[in-house]
């Protein structure tokens, strides 16, 4: 039995409601495993559907950029938030898919 | 049973295709090497297919062993390999295709996988999947299946994956794919004989091959159609109509830009519309992809017992508890505190004692006939301050190297997550959580990281929370000072202060919020990586760096303040109580006394801390000058202010307005003075206001 809206939308909307998700938590509520929820989301991300907001290539305003026009950078306290760490958030064609 | 030796049926259109461009299976060039491997004109070509490091190789190298040949892709730079082998007496030819995740000509890997399946047809395909990441091998199983050939599964890597208590049943997973489903280990060549003999199954009967598809939603299905209908029309097309226009439907780039540009503009103009009404269509077709790996997976992987929930599952269960997530995050925090004095205390006084008095006597025998301004610089400015900073190290060091074990054990994401979703339910926009992301460590990338924000007016508002952030900067200004002041409470008082400043960056973020987002919001993900133990490299890399930057900040800038400080309260008549500093502090008095700080060298020594954090304890070193045997510089402070007063102090430290670094960036970022200094007078407002409350309620309660 297919759902009302497919798995992606699923996943934007759980989004949409705010907060902040951990991979299995989001997992958890889609009934599907970590690993597709991390795919999922690195395919939302290709799409444009959501932006890594530090770590990863797009971190541009964020991560890694950011650190690396700072003096102070390597003093920075916590090295998983700033490479490592992945964040996506919802983009504005994201939000308008789960409106 | 022998395997028919003959030219497969599913290949009515093998005269039109040999007159259309494609790529060559062999295509002799200078950087070909090894002996030259012809293909059997008439055998059968199975191609292997699959994500790189998945043993497709080693399976390619089992079969073919010296029968291959090594050279590149016609006008790539990617590897081809063919090879040709006897399988019960028929003679076959092998093609590995490049590692691939996914047919999305993402990559020219890609490109040159999906192009070889779609215009040379392979009579079989084998796809090497990965037990262990059975997800994204079967998203390209998935798309090998919108493909003509038909194709067979070799179940790989199951130890890896056993390994991690993932059991995959490769008769269910076959029984659900509708696919023959073959168990390998292919590094020991064990079922590799057994895929072929399924491929070659499947190919001699290809009608046979009906697997159990993703599907379309069927609202996509009409415009599916009819997308096929316009490209069946033209000859535009380089490939198959339903799967180009699957493909068009996707967005696929290249697959655009090619009937794009062989189409005619009419043509193009009308499946242009179409794609445009369904710009979305994407996310329904890959979720139709995703929702069939989710009923695979469901199917073939037996998901750990209950009882055998893997160490981080259960750790998490607590770790990342909405309501105990947050005691542990405070019990671990309490904990550091604790442990950093408990450790680095006796450094600290060895290092203010011992190497701190030696280099001043060194330097007043040294300094002996030089001008009493000379000594006066060296020994009660720059050791006296920047060297009082230096005998931070060790507390600096014990906390780095616990936040870097914390780190590298994978908790710290955990607390950050505990953190944020604490902020969120207190109500704090989601990307306001990204100052205290970056901000922990410096609160220059976190005024930084506001640059996500696509609004200027929520950006310029989100600035203002950055410097809320408690920086290791004021941390450890904190844990020089809280010993001395609570002795055997420094641990708790410490976690209360932070406590606090980020209760105040919640309050103001909430406010932020109302303003900047009315009350739109938006969520993160946050992968959480698995628990493991640290690795002492990492930590002590950590700790070094971090200690070597605090360094070369107290040999410079620090530095620099100190002698400042030490001229400005020498100068004009060379004694301290006349000094400029002590006219200046002293005016301030009126101001500190609702906050029950007097002394006006306090006062002083909160304003230096504008030019760097750590200046507070520099000052304090300068104007309190050596102290006395038995004391320390911390205790000498301690004694001229009451409990309530020295809480205040602590208090405004932390929130006080943000260092120079910090103040130049948000003049930089927002490109406004006004904002710079609405940031500056909202700080100063918090830190005076905090401390005025902390010591007049210290008051009305009479301690």
């Amino acid at each position: 039995m297919a759902e009302e809206v497919s798995l992606p939308v699923r996943l934007l909307r759980l989004l949409s409601a705010g907060g902040i998700l951990s991979t299995s938590e989001l997992a958890q509520k889609l009934g599907v495993s970590d690993s597709l929820v991390s795919m999922m989301a690195e395919d939302l991300v290709r799409r444009g559907y959501l932006a890594a907001l530090s770590g990863g290539d797009e971190c541009g305003a964020g991560g890694r950029a950011a650190c690396s026009g700072c003096s102070l950078a390597a003093a920075c306290s916590v090295p998983a938030v700033r490479d490592r760490l992945p964040l996506l958030a919802l983009t504005s064609r994201g939000r308008q898919m789960a409106a | 049973m022998a395997i028919p030796l003959r030219i497969p049926v599913r290949r009515p259109d093998r005269e039109a295709r040999l007159n259309q461009p494609k790529l060559h299976l062999v295509q002799p060039s200078c950087h070909d090497s090894g002996p030259q491997i012809d293909p059997a004109p008439d055998a059968l070509t199975i191609a292997l297919v699959g994500q790189p490091n998945v043993g497709k190789s080693t399976v390619f190298n089992m079969l073919t062993g010296l029968n291959q040949h090594v050279g590149n892709w016609p006008g790539k730079t990617v590897e081809q390999k063919t090879g040709v082998f006897d399988h019960q007496g028929s003679t076959i030819n092998l093609v590995d295709l490049p590692g691939t995740y996914s047919l999305s000509a993402n990559s020219e890997e890609e490109r040159i996988a999906r192009d070889y399946l779609i215009t040379e047809r392979p009579d079989v395909a084998i796809v090497v999947v990965n037990a262990a990441a059975l997800e994204r091998s079967l998203y390209l199983v998935a798309e090998m299946l919108a493909l003509d050939a038909p194709l067979v599964v070799g179940l790989n890597m199951c130890d890896v994956a056993e390994q991690h208590g993932i059991h995959v049943e490769a008769h269910v997973l076959a029984a659900a794919l509708a696919v023959p489903v073959v168990r390998l280990v292919a590094a020991r060549n064990e079922g590799v004989r057994e895929l072929v003999a399924a491929a070659l199954q499947v190919a001699a009967d290809p009608a046979s091959f009906r697997p159990n598809r993703p599907s379309i939603r069927a609202e996509h299905q009409p415009v599916l159609d009819q997308l096929v209908s316009l490209l069946g029309d033209c000859a535009c097309d380089p490939y198959r109509p339903d799967w180009s226009a699957l493909k068009l439907l996707e967005g696929d780039v290249e697959v655009t830009q090619q009937i794009r540009a062989s189409a005619p503009p009419e043509l193009w103009k009308e499946i242009h519309e179409i794609l445009m009404q369904h710009e979305d269509a994407y996310l329904d077709i890959a979720g139709g992809r995703y929702e069939w790996i989710g009923r695979m997976v469901r199917a073939a992987v037996i998901q750990p017992r209950v009882g055998a929930v893997t160490l981080t599952d259960r750790i998490d269960s607590i770790a990342t508890h909405p309501i105990m997530g947050l005691v542990l995050l405070l019990g671990i925090f309490g904990l550091a505190f604790a442990l950093t004095y408990a450790l680095a205390a006796p450094f600290s006084e060895w290092l203010s004692g011992v190497v701190l008095g030696g280099l001043t006597s060194l330097a007043q025998g040294l300094l002996a006939g030089a001008p009493a301004l000379l000594s006066g610089l060296v020994i009660d400015g720059l050791i006296a301050g920047a060297g009082t900073v230096l005998t931070f190290l060790p507390i600096l060091a014990v906390f780095f190297a616990l936040l870097g074990v914390l780190e590298d054990v994978g908790y710290l994401a955990r607390g950050a997550y505990v953190m944020d979703r604490f902020m969120h339910l207190m109500g704090l926009h989601g990307k306001s959580f990204l100052p205290l992301f970056l901000g922990f460590g410096c609160n220059v990338p976190a005024v930084m990281g506001a640059r996500i924000l696509e609004e200027r007016r929520a950006r310029l508002l989100t600035i203002l929370l950055a410097p809320l952030v408690p920086c290791t900067a004021r941390l450890a200004v904190l844990a020089f000072l809280a010993p001395a002041f609570f002795g055997a409470s420094a641990a708790p008082v410490t976690l209360g202060l932070v406590a606090l400043n980020l209760v105040i960056l919640a309050a103001v973020g909430i406010i932020v919020n109302k303003a900047a987002f009315k009350g739109e919001q938006t969520a993160f993900i946050m992968e959480l990586p698995l628990y493991h133990v640290p690795n002492a490299r990492t930590v002590g890399l950590y700790v070094w760096t971090n200690t070597m930057s605090f360094l070369k900040k107290a040999g410079t800038l620090i530095l620099l303040a100190s002698g400042v400080v030490w001229a400005l309260s020498n100068l004009p008549g060379g004694d301290v109580e006349t000094s400029i500093l002590a006219t200046a502090g002293r005016a301030l008095a009126p101001v500190g006394s609702l906050m029950g700080i007097t002394d006006w060298r306090m006062l002083v020594a909160l304003i230096s801390s504008f030019f760097a954090k750590e200046n507070t304890i520099a000052t304090l070193g300068v104007l309190f000058g050596a102290p006395e045997a038995g004391a320390t510089l911390a205790t000498q402070v301690a004694a001229v202010m009451a409990p309530g007063a020295r809480l205040a102090f602590l208090a405004v430290a932390m929130l006080f307005i943000p260092c120079l670094a910090t103040v130049v960036t948000i003049k930089q970022e927002t490109g406004s003075w006004k904002w710079t200094a609405a940031s500056i007078g909202l700080l100063l407002v918090i830190s005076y206001g905090a401390g005025v409350l902390i010591y007049q309620a210290f008051r009305l309660l009479g301690m």
